[in-house]
């Protein structure tokens, strides 16, 4: 297995964390100029609001969709919380963020984050947006991917974060011989074919490669929404005293924003209209019907177990423990409780 | 005469114009559409593939213009590094000659625990670096020359950590000593490309674009479509098959044209699209499928208006030729109707230029002209007609006189009763009844029928019914009677004519009938009990044709309330309509009908049996019937 450069990047951004951790002063007073903010006439008037500020994993798009209905359709006001969603970052820049007080709330895969818990015990879950695995491979048939043992002495391109840990485990499973390029979001080296295989999010990148004009049927597609690797990916986390101090805020936000989620799926077109011209306000690249895929492919992630919606399976997560131990990317067990504080509420 | 399903001559041939001018109309309407369709489109997409291959060249001289340049500085990095004024000063002069490159960056690789380092430079200004963070390493423009080993332009991407902007980027790899180094990258605004004539608006109606290797707009004359939309995603959006096939077509370098049908941006408009060289990027010039056929439908416009001129005219002409034609056909007609009011002078048209008409005219007046001879020999034969019509009205008259009156007794004999009934089936017939006394005890009764009709007919009826009577009183015996006539006909007969007759001389005292039958039907005797006793036997030939043959004559005694029924063969003859003859069953049968003798009321309701019987039929023949009954004196009370 190559060297693993992320956990250098990470230990080097917590010593740096260390040395740099000083009070930045009250979070309600942050200042993000571009931030997309909930709106309420009572925000400004009134000091009863709190402020939550969200460091995203991505761009404005329809991924976040529950968070900016939440925002437009009051939900978070309800609860007496003003949230403001910061422009993305890369994950770098968000762990710094989040660790200098300069944001609340970060979004990132479980894995990653019960590895970042092991390591340091300084993020928690307070809820799970996604409630099932969206991670696809993807090669051309045309360029002589038709199985997964074509996969061998080809590249794949793959998430340069420790979300990759699904890919490779499965990979490592299946004794599959590849060399890795760690991709950050471009679908290009696939396109451009400088990669074979890549891996990308049903939801996101998948829809991006069929944009691109590659047709469906050259596709060879591998879903890794398999029972063991079947990991869900993004929730969301805040610092392990924030919640300690915040836990109704931390649960009224994974509420409000589920509430989002809930309006977005019953309102497609008006949640479009909302994340098109939010995306357009911040000139991101954006065309409806990719938009339209991803709200579609969302709902199944969202909704893939309803009566669990916004909440952590402890079955996912034990699952995600088992394989981080298993690949030995964490050396012992991450219990439930402490990464879940919620759980028992 | 006119009807009303009549229409006029220029009618008719206008509208028969008119009809055979549609179809010729949208015959050649349709076949100048199909034909200039085709021309005009075949030319215009030809056009509009040089302009597009005209745009490529452009556009590739310019893509040239950089990767020449990058080219050049790879060598200067090559040969000297790039800490030192000689490649500061190369990028400086090299911005300033080529206004398209927005800026140029060299970064190197991460190397023996040294961090990366980047130049950038951008218009006169320059920056050198040291990166503290890893993230540049997964940008497109770092990541696929790196991997490659391409030097190779990159997809548009938006430059975060330099000043901002969309930007196209020429990435090349540099490598030293067969190792990997760093990446130089110049870079071109999409702003400024956008603005290169090559990828502008080309007229009024026609317009190009340019697609990325991902069938991105890279440039399109709705810039909010610009970047945020590929061909193939406005096929899903407008569910296309059609963009999404010219997507595939163009980021597949391949040149063509393509209609796209639909409301998408690019909906029923031509596309011709032609591949650049430098990169997978294509150009494609657009134009309004309205706007292709502008002078196609001036043509067709043109012809309309010429076809409409041309029916005008020719409807015009027609109509005028019409008139003057049908002015002589008009005086024709006129004296036509004249003519046949009897005006037989009635002027005709004068003759003109039409070869038909003065043929008519001339055919006219010939008819003319043999009309009146014909009408002048008419009124003569007419007047001739009437003339004979008269004389042979006036014979009839006195044919009908020369028939003796009936009346109940003839003569006042009181034992007699007897009614006679000639029907000729002319004007004047051939047959003939009569009867006389010779002396107070002899009654004399005859019927005749003389072969044919007509005027000899009747003058031989008037000869024996004036020649019998005559010699009557010489020649008590029947055959006595008839030897004299048939020797008088032999002699004086006309054409040879034959007269069958049947001659009785009655002994009103005795009842003692003596009779001979010439050639003529059988005598019925009615009796009383209205038993019919028929007397077949005949005494001679017919009269008239072999003089002095011998005449025999039989005799029968008459009972009391005898009835003589004489006929002559019109009766039995008769035809019914399916051309059958009554017969002498037939009359046998009408007689059997008879109630108490009575000449008058018999006879009359035999010929009406008779012409019941032949109803319907077209023959005719003389009929003619004389009954007569006989009361004996001593056996009357």
């Amino acid at each position: 297995m190559k060297k693993e450069p992320i956990a250098i990047m990470e230990f080097l951004l917590l010593i740096a964390l260390l040395l740099c951790l000083i009070p930045t002063g009250c979070k309600k007073e942050a200042e993000h100029k571009s931030a997309h903010t909930a709106q309420s006439p009572e925000n400004e008037q009134s000091g009863s609001y709190f402020t939550i500020r969200v460091s995203p994993k991505w761009h404005p798009q329809t991924q976040f969709a529950g968070m900016y209905m939440a925002i437009k359709k009051g939900y978070y006001a309800d609860h007496k919380l003003k949230v403001e969603v910061l422009p993305y970052t890369p994950i770098e820049q968000q762990l710094e963020s989040i660790r200098t007080d300069k944001s609340d709330v970060v979004s990132m895969d479980l894995l990653q984050a019960i590895k970042l818990y092991h390591d340091h015990k300084e993020l928690v879950n307070i809820g799970q947006t996604a409630q099932r695995n969206s991670v696809f491979l993807v090669g051309r048939k045309s360029r002589g991917i038709r199985s997964l043992n074509d996969f061998n002495g080809k590249r794949l391109g793959i998430w340069r974060s420790s979300s990759n840990l699904i890919t490779k485990a499965y990979l490592q499973d299946y004794n599959i011989d590849v060399e890795l390029v760690p991709i950050e979001w471009s679908i290009n080296l696939f396109t451009q074919n400088v990669v074979d295989i890549i891996n990308v999010m049903s939801y996101n990148e998948y829809h991006q490669i069929l944009q691109a004009g590659i047709p469906e049927d050259d596709l060879f597609v591998i879903s890794l929404d398999l029972p063991d690797y079947s990991i869900p990916d993004e929730g969301y986390y805040v610092k392990a005293d924030f919640y300690r101090q915040h836990p109704k805020e931390c649960r009224d936000f994974i509420k409000a924003t589920m509430d989002g989620w809930t309006y977005a799926f019953t309102h497609p077109d008006e949640t479009l209209d909302e994340i098109i011209s939010i995306m357009q306000d911040a000139k991101i690249k954006v065309n409806r019907s990719h938009q339209i895929w991803m709200l579609k492919e969302m709902k199944k992630v969202v909704l893939a177990n309803p009566a669990l919606m916004g909440k952590l399976d402890v079955n996912d997560f034990d699952k995600a423990n088992h394989l981080l131990k298993r690949t030995k990317t964490i050396g012992h067990d991450v219990k439930y409780e402490e990464f879940y504080p919620s759980a028992h509420k | 005469m006119p009807t009303s399903r009549s229409h006029s001559l220029a009618y008719q041939l206008i509208s028969f114009v008119f009809v055979a001018m549609l179809l010729l109309f949208f015959g050649s309407t349709l076949l100048t559409r199909l034909i200039y369709k085709k021309i005009i489109l075949d030319a215009q997409l030809q056009n509009m593939r040089h302009l597009a291959h005209e745009r490529v060249h452009q556009l590739d001289g310019f893509m040239e213009t950089v990767s020449t340049a990058a080219g050049i500085s790879l060598e200067l990095i090559y040969n000297q590094g790039v800490d030192h004024s000689a490649f500061e000063e190369h990028l400086r002069s090299t911005l300033i000659s080529n206004p398209g490159i927005y800026s140029v960056c060299y970064l190197t690789h991460p190397e023996k625990g040294n961090k990366p380092v980047v130049y950038y430079y951008y218009r006169g200004k320059h920056h050198k670096n040291i990166i503290s963070t890893d993230h540049y390493r997964f940008n497109d423009w770092y990541q696929i020359p790196t991997i490659s080993g391409k030097a190779l332009w990159i997809e548009p991407w938006y430059d975060i950590d330099g000043r901002g902007g969309q930007l196209v980027s020429y990435s090349l790899p540099i490598y030293q000593k067969g190792k990997s180094i760093g990446v130089l990258r110049y870079d071109v605004s999409l702003d400024y490309l956008r603005q290169l004539p090559s990828t502008c608006v080309v007229s009024d109606n026609l317009e190009s674009f340019v697609v990325s290797s991902t069938g991105t707009l890279i440039t399109f004359r709705d810039p909010e479509l610009v970047m945020n939309h590929s061909l193939f995603s406005l096929a899903q959006d407008y569910d296309s098959d059609d963009l999404y096939n010219l997507g595939a077509a163009m980021i597949n370098g391949e040149i063509g044209n393509m209609y796209i049908s639909g409301d998408s941006p690019l909906g029923k408009q031509w596309i011709a699209y032609f591949p650049l060289v430098s990169n997978h990027w294509s150009v494609g010039v657009a134009i309004h499928k309205n706007d292709l056929m502008d002078t196609m439908r001036l043509i067709l416009w043109i012809q309309v208006i010429t076809s409409v001129l041309i029916f005008l005219s020719v409807t015009g002409i027609i109509y005028g030729r019409v008139v003057r034609v049908n002015k002589p056909l008009k005086s024709l007609a006129n004296a036509a109707a004249k003519i046949g009011a009897g005006d037989f002078d009635a002027s005709l048209p004068s003759l003109g230029q039409i070869h038909e008409i003065n043929e008519l005219t001339q055919s006219f007046a010939s008819m003319q002209s043999s009309l009146k001879d014909y009408i002048q020999n008419l009124r003569i034969t007419t007047e001739e007609k009437d003339k004979i019509r008269g004389d042979v009205i006036y014979a009839s008259e006195i044919q009908t006189k020369l028939i003796p009156k009936n009346s109940e007794h003839p003569f006042n004999i009181k034992e007699l009763r007897a009614y006679g009934i000639l029907e000729p089936a002319g004007d004047i017939g051939g047959d003939l009844y009569d009867y006389f006394v010779i002396d107070e005890n002899h009654f004399c009764f005859v019927i005749a029928d003389v072969l044919g009709k007509g005027i000899v007919a009747a003058m031989s009826m008037a000869m024996i019914s004036t020649f019998l009577p005559s010699i009557a009183p010489y020649h008590i015996r029947s055959s006595e009677l008839l030897s004299k006539l048939n020797s008088f006909l032999c002699r004086n007969n006309i054409e040879d004519n034959f007269v069958t007759i049947f001659l009785g001389v009655l002994n009103i005292k005795t009842g003692e009938l003596e009779y001979s039958n010439c050639g003529h039907v059988p005598l019925l005797i009615r009796k009383i009990d209205r038993r019919l006793m028929r007397y077949n036997e005949t005494h001679s030939t017919a009269l008239g044709v072999f003089d002095g043959i011998t005449i025999d004559s039989s005799t029968i005694k008459l009972d009391v309330g005898d009835e003589i029924i004489l006929y002559t063969d019109g009766i039995t003859e008769a035809q019914n309509a399916q051309e059958e003859f009554l017969g002498m069953k037939g009359l046998e049968k009408i007689i059997g009908e008879l109630r108490n003798p009575n000449p008058e009321r018999n006879a009359k309701y035999i010929l009406e049996s008779v012409k019941s019987f032949a109803a319907g039929s077209s023959h005719q023949d003389d009929i003619t019937l004389l009954l007569i009954d006989y009361k004996r004196p001593e056996l009357m009370g």
